[in-house]
């Protein structure tokens, strides 16, 4: 009984000392992991400019002190009119910063045009970090000959390069993450099924 | 994964569509053959050009995303 009640405690305890030491390892990674804090910034303004009236010709401020906060209750939500819709010459959408309605720290036309930038750093960070625990760890405990130390590295971090550019712009084509891993799946599904076929028929054929 | 060496020569053509089998092949002559970062450099070619790529589409969307 005292070993049982013993090993019950020892577990809860180890557990408890998990959660807390690998939520506080992974916390710093969630600032620049899947969307970096900026974008989330940016993602946040946005649904919230949704509730705000749009008008053109007001400044920013203007606009964020008007006192109209809508969906009381969830039902009546104040009328939303659609932004000034301003075109260049080619009939494009005029992107004017000025003209947008951003509210002064989320969703800040500085912060756009820096997204993209700090979205795909973070997740070359996080992939050459990996890869470097990866090749490291597996130098060190099984002495793996990776080969020339410039040439592993280049390729590493042009591959994060890749990976990084085929994430962020994959991520923008979906709206949440299960739609992005269900597609992926069954994109990776497919494929093998129809490259599992192609052979089957080849090798039928001979 | 399945390395690419157990694939049939038209299989291993069509594998090269994705950037991981430039990367393999990279890694592949580094650790196997011995090679240099110049024997490499047709790999490390065809990944800086995915990347030039997927970062431009990524970084079109992405602003499209955001600022709408």
């Amino acid at each position: 009984m005292a070993k049982y009640l013993a090993s019950e405690y020892g577990k809860e305890v180890v557990e408890d000392a998990f959660r807390i030491h690998g939520g506080y390892r992974e916390v710093p990674m969630l600032l620049i992991g899947e969307g970096t804090a900026e974008t989330q910034k940016m993602i946040v303004g946005r649904s919230l400019l949704e509730e705000y009236q749009a008008t053109g010709d007001r400044g920013d401020d203007a606009v964020l002190q008007d006192p109209r906060p809508v969906r009381r209750g969830g039902l009546d939500r104040a009328p939303v009119v659609p932004l000034p819709h301003r075109a260049d010459r080619r009939g494009r959408p005029h992107r004017d910063p000025q003209a947008r309605l951003v509210p002064p720290h989320a969703g800040h036309p500085h912060d756009a045009r820096h997204a993209d930038r700090r979205e795909t750093a973070g997740q070359v960070l996080i992939a050459c970090l990996q890869a470097a625990v990866i090749i490291f760890g597996s130098a060190l405990l099984f002495g793996v000959n990776w080969g020339q130390p410039v040439g592993v590295a280049a390729v590493v971090i042009l591959f994060a390069l890749v990976g990084a550019g085929a994430g962020t712009f994959l991520g923008t084509l979906f709206r949440n993450e299960q739609q992005a891993t269900g597609v992926s799946l069954l994109l990776a599904w497919g494929s093998a099924r129809s490259a599992a076929a192609w052979c089957h028929w080849r090798s039928s054929r001979r | 994964m399945v390395p690419l060496e157990v694939f049939s020569p038209v299989m291993r053509r069509v594998a090269h569509i994705t950037a991981q089998a430039w990367g393999n092949d990279a890694f592949a002559r580094l650790a196997g053959h011995g090679a240099s970062i110049t024997g490499i450099l047709p790999q490390l070619g065809v990944l800086a050009a995915y990347a030039a790529v997927l970062l431009t589409l990524a970084a079109w969307r992405l602003r499209r995303v955001l600022v709408g």
